[in-house]
């Protein structure tokens, strides 16, 4: 999955979405033998949106931190390959905000008949939702 | 597109969340592989 599901994320959902009212944070963080930060620079061409801003997370603070605020099972708590969705309001304080909704492609924890397994379609809808 | 490093903190993105307030934000946690 990995950029498969970056790349249908934008081509589905954020491209479809020209308001200037998104924000577009891009996480990328080492996950495979070979995951270096040059390969995330060359990534970036995945979601080529000039609202995004790309982080390199070499540690995996952020996917460490929402492993623990989406409940993923024990011992699995790594989000990665997830996609998340904030509103307005939504502010890191104390901890980090759980998000308004979020999907995913963590085959190996949740499972591809997850009903939050990500369809780029609906995952459009959720945004467009907040939006108006 | 330039990409930012982040500290064992993550203050960088943490920033960034919170300075798009106002605005709805997408957030993608993937690997480069």
């Amino acid at each position: 999955m990995c950029v498969e599901g970056a790349r249908e994320v934008h081509s589905e959902a954020i491209s479809r979405t020209p308001n200037d009212d998104l924000a577009v944070l891009v996480v990328w963080t080492p996950r495979y033998p070979g995951d270096t930060r040059a390969k995330a620079v060359d990534a970036t061409k995945h979601v080529p949106d000039t609202r995004a801003t790309h982080f390199w997370d070499e540690d995996g603070v952020v996917p460490k931190a929402y492993g623990r605020v989406l409940n993923l099972p024990a011992g699995k708590q790594f989000a990665w390959d997830t996609y998340m969705v904030f509103d307005a309001t939504a502010e890191w304080t104390g901890s980090p905000p759980s998000p308004h909704d979020w999907m995913h492609q963590l085959s190996n924890v949740l499972g591809r008949e997850h009903e939050q397994w990500l369809s780029g379609d609906v995952f459009r809808q959720t945004i467009q939702q907040l939006l108006d | 597109m330039p990409l930012n490093d982040l500290s064992s903190d993550a203050s960088e993105f943490r920033q960034t969340f919170n300075n798009a307030k106002g605005s709805v934000r997408v957030v993608l946690l993937v690997s480069p592989g």
